[in-house]
């Protein structure tokens, strides 16, 4: 009853987020084939790289295997897996936001109270959400055509990240039948998506004996339709399968429960606060540890894996000579240090600035509940509360991921050297993020996200040659580098750190002035 | 002594809508002042400049001898604020945001906490993401009223309690008021603002268009009376207004000053029957916004 018009809504209430989505993973397999074209151009080049590179354990653990030597199947190893990584997480937040959103805010009682289906809502959701990944599919296979490369091959790639996100999708319209935070819900959809696809990635470095494990994940399957390797089309019968029968759960459970319930009873809390929980910084932690502790346990588990995995294959085949156009084109001598280094980078910086800049802008949401700062705390207090923990906790992070990585050899001190380094980095996007929320009553969390992608979209501008050195040095992510671009000194450093001050200062000094966004 | 809360000629614009257009508000120690207007009429706003959420654009305001907005930190010491619609944090129960609440404000009194909660009948334990909206207020209102503070800011308190609650909110205002406490009540519930404030202040399109104690509203203005008369005025009656004739009966609003000329026309009509009331705070309140 009604699907229609709930549809509509939603994609009203998206215009902005659903077509940007679409067109940053577009734009991001467009920018891998000319990248991978510019890198390997010859068909030994690629050989090689599929024969070496693609063969070491840290990259089949983070991006699966190579299915041929084709510039196609290079693009589809080197980002095929992010692809439907990121139409995964895309479909979950967007997922969980017209579901169990609604309903925490109790804009589904509304809804739910016109001549509307019980069942609308979720169907709604899930035909705007599946049907963005269809468009995805397409956008995915044109842009792949007219980059040149084979139909089959593009189709597959397209149809693997859409399959990501129709996985996503149905993990969530599970998750939030069962919780009653949109949050949490969230959170747990995405890590079961990405908790199976590191296990797959576990069968992928074991070998030909491990890859049952793969064939138990939905993850698996989906690499395994070796776009540009000879496609496999019937893996995406089992996504297929896989998805129809989620989404019957999730109409099952939907039917069982009540509207704003969940399926595990409400716990409950104390009748007292505990000691710990006496002002602004106290209330923070207490707003940020679930996720903080989350992030440290995955920095932990990544960083071990690597450094028990990865370090002793990168350097046995560094050696070897595969990465001499790596060590060229970032201008340093030695390819073994400079590759480890690079995996460390790719994998920790991006990320752990992702976690800076959104426990930054968690002051958004805490900004409207004026009953906090209808106390006596200064506006100055509560943001530096918030702000202890992102500049803390990704501190926490990248060290615990060193000690792991240093687990490998018992280079400890090595391992701290190289994810520490990253550190006033992180902390100048988390001040970017502090400046943007204090200056902008209500587009600080755009601007704050439009900065990380700037930062990541000049860097691989950068690595393809399309950006030069002097324009790369604006970016904070160029001062901490893995290229000898990048020369981290406690020079560096001290100046990284004053220019996030500089930043957060700003910031508060904008908030000082502003009216507050009820 | 100076005045709790003075407010002169304030504005507030939000881009090109003006929220606040010369707004007065006087609250004197030791009242409980009533803060009456309509949905959209600038309540909430005036109450969020008061606490140095918002700033204010041009006028005086003085909160408790200061600024509220550069001294806010200070003066938040001395108040507590229960808004209109009260936002939690989800994961936290309602025990533990009524102690964070009463830590920042420097302490609360573990006695009164818990005679609040039972009075309120608020389940302390409860997650807020599963309290009500009648709930969420009752954390909101106890964290306010358990603290040991000179000024009681509250929007619109009792607009999603039950009319129990609302009959204990009352008695606990009451009690305050007893106590010395400033209260500034933020409301449109006529009856309750009627039950417990010294004074008023009505506003309307952000501007203040009645302020003073209830006796001077109503001595003011106007007395409705409603008779039955043997023959029927049908040349009209001077000073009323809202006349309506319905057979033998007449009903009108008088001016108070010339109730004396109007009792004496009615008597040539021969009254057989006659009520006359001091206007509510109803009458004086609907005479704004007709």
């Amino acid at each position: 009853m009604n699907t229609p018009a709930l549809i509509r809504l939603i994609l009203r209430r998206d215009r902005v987020w659903q077509p940007l989505w679409l067109l940053l993973v577009a734009l991001f397999v467009t920018t891998t084939v000319a990248t991978i074209r510019q890198l390997l151009p010859t068909p030994e080049a690629r050989l090689h790289y599929v024969n070496e590179i693609a063969a070491n354990p840290v990259i089949l653990l983070m991006q699966g295997p190579a299915y041929g030597d084709s510039l196609g199947a290079a693009a589809a190893q080197q980002r095929g897996a992010a692809t439907m990584i990121f139409a995964a997480l895309a479909s979950v937040i967007l997922l969980v936001k017209h579901t169990r959103s609604d309903e925490e805010q109790g804009r589904r009682e509304l809804v739910g109270s016109a001549a509307v289906g019980r069942h609308a809502p979720l169907t709604a959701a899930l035909a705007v959400v599946l049907g963005a990944n269809v468009v995805l599919a397409v956008l995915i296979t044109v842009v792949g055509v007219s980059a040149g490369l084979p139909l089959a091959g593009s189709l597959a790639w397209g149809l693997m990240a859409a399959s990501g996100g129709w996985a996503g999708a149905a993990l969530a319209a599970v998750a939030v039948q069962v919780t009653q935070s949109a949050r949490v819900a969230g959170a747990a959809a995405f890590t079961v998506f990405f908790g199976a696809y590191l296990v797959r990635g576990v069968s992928d470095v074991g070998g030909p004996g491990m890859e049952w494990l793969g064939w138990l994940m939905p993850s698996g399957w989906i690499l395994r339709a070796h776009a540009f390797g000879g496609e496999q089309w019937w893996v995406f019968l089992l996504v297929t399968a896989f998805v129809a029968a989620l989404i019957g759960v999730a109409y099952a459970l939907s039917a069982r429960r009540d509207i704003a319930a969940g399926l595990l009873p409400p716990r409950l809390g104390p009748a007292h606060a505990p000691n710990g929980l006496r002002g602004p910084l106290g209330l923070a932690w207490r707003m940020h540890r679930g996720m903080a502790l989350g992030w440290i346990a995955g920095a932990g588990f990544i960083g071990a894996a690597v450094g028990l995995g990865g370090q002793t294959a990168i350097e046995t085949f560094a050696r070897s000579g595969a990465l001499d156009f790596w060590a060229e084109r970032t201008g340093t001598g030695d390819p073994t240090e400079i590759f480890f280094r690079l995996v460390v980078y790719k994998l920790a910086m991006y990320s752990v600035s992702l976690y800076a800049i959104m426990t930054v802008l968690r002051l958004r949401g805490e900004e409207a509940t004026e009953l906090f700062l209808s106390n006596p705390v200064s506006r100055t207090r509560w943001v530096v509360s918030h702000l202890v923990l992102a500049v803390a906790v990704p501190a926490a992070v990248l060290v615990i991921a060193g000690l792991a990585l240093g687990l490998g050899d018992g280079d400890f001190a090595g391992g701290l050297a190289i994810t520490t380094i990253l550190l006033p980095g992180v902390w100048a996007m988390a001040g970017i993020a502090v400046a943007a929320f204090g200056l902008f009553r209500r587009a600080g969390a755009i601007v704050g996200w439009t900065a990380l992608v700037l930062a990541i979209a000049v860097e691989v501008g950068w690595e393809v040659g399309l950006v030069s050195d002097s324009f790369f040095m604006v970016s904070p992510f160029a001062h901490v580098h893995y290229s000898t671009l990048a020369s981290p000194g406690p020079g560096t450093l001290l100046g990284l750190t004053l220019v996030a001050a500089g930043f957060t200062a700003v910031g508060l000094y904008g908030l000082r002035r502003r009216d507050l966004a009820l | 002594m100076p005045d709790v809360i003075e407010v002169h000629q304030l504005i507030k614009d939000f881009g090109r809508v003006r929220a606040l257009d010369g707004l007065d508000l006087t609250v004197r120690e030791g009242e409980v002042h009533g803060f009456l207007g309509p949905n959209g009429a600038g309540k909430s706003t005036t109450l969020r400049i008061l606490l140095g959420l918002l700033r204010k654009d041009a006028g005086e305001v003085r909160l408790l001898g200061g600024d509220p907005w550069s001294e806010a930190v200070e003066l938040h010491r001395r108040l507590a604020y229960v808004p209109g619609d009260v936002t939690l944090w989800p994961s936290l129960s309602g025990g533990e945001v009524i102690d964070l609440l009463g830590r920042l404000r420097g302490g609360t009194d573990a006695k009164r906490r818990d005679e609040l909660i039972e009075r309120f009948a608020l389940d302390p334990r409860k997650k807020a993401r599963t309290y009500s909206k009648g709930n969420r207020q009752k954390v909101a209102l106890i964290a306010a009223l358990a603290s040991e503070v000179e000024l009681l800011l509250l929007d619109e308190p009792t607009s999603g309690l039950d009319p129990l609650m609302e009959a204990v909110f009352r008695e606990v205002i009451a009690e305050e008021r007893r106590a010395g406490r400033t209260v500034l009540l933020s409301s449109h519930i006529l009856a309750e603002v009627e039950a417990l404030c010294d004074r008023v202040s009505i506003i309307r399109d952000g501007r203040t268009v009645e302020t003073g104690t209830l006796a001077q509203l109503r001595h003011l203005k106007r007395i409705s009376v409603t008779a039955e008369l043997d023959t029927v005025p049908d040349d009209g009656l001077p000073h009323v207004h809202d006349l309506r004739l319905d057979g033998g009966r007449v009903r009108f609003q008088a001016d108070t000053d010339h109730i004396g000329d109007v009792l004496a026309r009615l008597a040539r009509y021969g009254v057989r029957d006659i009520t006359a009331q001091p206007p509510t705070l109803e009458d004086l309140f609907m005479r704004h916004y007709r």
